[in-house]
C-alpha cells in the first residue's frame, strides 16, 4: 500500500480527533506515523495544544481579568436607559 | 422607559457587566466588540423581560444571551471569506508548510519540545503565547477552536452553528491546527 504523505497525514489527525476515519484512513495514518516522526510530534503537540486551550478562561495572563471602566459602564448604562 | 427597567438595567451592570466583559473578551480578543456585545445582551435581556420565567437564575439566563450573540458574531464572521482568508502565501496556506509531494518542508518541521518543553506547557510565558497564537487565526478557525475547546460543543453542533459542512470544519481545523503549533514553535521553542 503507498504511503500517504505528511499532508494528508496531518488532515487525518483532524479527523481521527471526531472518530471519523474510515478503516482504510485509520490503517494509512497508522502507517504513516510508524514511519514518521515529524507527524508524530505533531499529533502529540496539537493534542497538548488543544488541552491547553480548555484552560484558556481560566487563566488570562497578564492580568486577573478584563474590565470595564466605570466611563464605560456609565456610559453603558446611559444607553440603556435610552432604549 | 419606566423606572423600574431603569433600576433592573443598572442592577445588571453594576453584578455582571464585568464578568460578562472579561469572559468574551477571552473568546473574542477584541475589546470594543466584546463592549458592543455585553451591552446587546442587556438590550436584548431588557426586551425579553417577559420570557424570563425564573426557571434559571439572572445571572444564568444573561449569559445564555451573551453566549449566543458570541455563536452569532462567530458565525457572520466566518461567512465572510474575505476578511477569514489572510493571504494566498501566509501560514493560513498549506502550500507554506508542505511541498508538492506533501512533504513537510524543512524550514516548517516540529520541533522536538524535549521533555522541558512539555512540562512547561502549564506556564504563565506559554499561556502567553497561547493567546497571541490563538488571534493569528482566521476567524473560522479561532471560532472552530472557541466552540470545540473552550465551549466543548460537539463537531456536529459547531457545523450546524457556524453553516459549515463537516469536510470544511476539518479543512479549517487542520489549517488552523498547522497555524497554532507553528506559531508555538517560532515564538517559545525557538525564541
Amino acid at each position: 500500500m503507498e504511503i500517504i504523505p505528511c499532508k494528508q497525514a496531518t488532515f487525518l489527525i483532524s479527523k481521527k480527533e471526531e472518530h471519523m476515519l474510515t478503516l482504510r484512513e485509520k490503517f494509512r495514518l497508522y502507517v504513516h506515523l510508524a514511519i514518521c516522526e515529524f507527524c508524530r510530534r505533531f499529533l502529540k503537540q496539537t493534542k497538548l495544544i488543544s488541552k491547553a486551550v480548555k484552560k484558556i478562561t481560566s487563566d488570562l495572563p497578564g492580568k486577573a481579568s478584563e474590565k470595564l471602566s466605570p466611563e464605560e459602564k456609565l456610559k453603558m448604562k446611559e444607553l440603556l436607559n435610552l432604549s | 422607559m419606566i423606572e423600574n427597567e431603569k433600576t433592573i438595567s443598572s442592577k445588571w451592570i453594576d453584578n455582571y457587566a464585568d464578568g460578562m466583559f472579561n469572559y468574551t473578551f477571552i473568546r473574542l480578543r477584541d475589546r470594543e466588540t466584546a463592549k458592543d456585545l455585553v451591552q446587546d445582551t442587556f438590550l436584548s435581556a431588557l426586551q425579553n423581560l417577559d420570557s424570563f420565567r425564573g426557571d434559571s437564575t439572572e445571572k444564568t439566563w444573561l449569559y445564555s444571551i451573551l453566549k449566543n450573540k458570541i455563536i452569532d458574531y462567530y458565525r457572520k464572521k466566518a461567512s465572510d471569506k474575505t476578511i477569514s482568508y489572510s493571504g494566498v502565501n501566509g501560514t493560513s496556506n498549506l502550500n507554506y508548510y508542505f511541498d508538492e509531494q506533501g512533504e513537510w518542508k524543512v524550514s516548517v518541521r516540529p520541533l522536538d519540545w524535549g521533555e522541558t518543553g512539555y512540562e512547561k506547557l502549564h506556564s504563565k510565558e506559554f499561556m502567553e503565547i497561547l493567546h497571541k497564537c490563538l488571534s493569528i487565526l482566521t476567524e473560522q478557525g479561532r471560532a472552530i477552536f472557541i466552540f470545540k475547546y473552550i465551549e466543548e460543543m460537539e463537531f456536529e453542533e459547531i457545523c450546524k452553528e457556524l453553516e459549515i459542512s463537516s469536510s470544511n470544519y476539518w479543512v479549517i481545523m487542520h489549517r488552523s491546527k498547522l497555524q497554532l503549533r507553528q506559531c508555538i514553535d517560532k515564538n517559545w521553542i525557538n525564541a
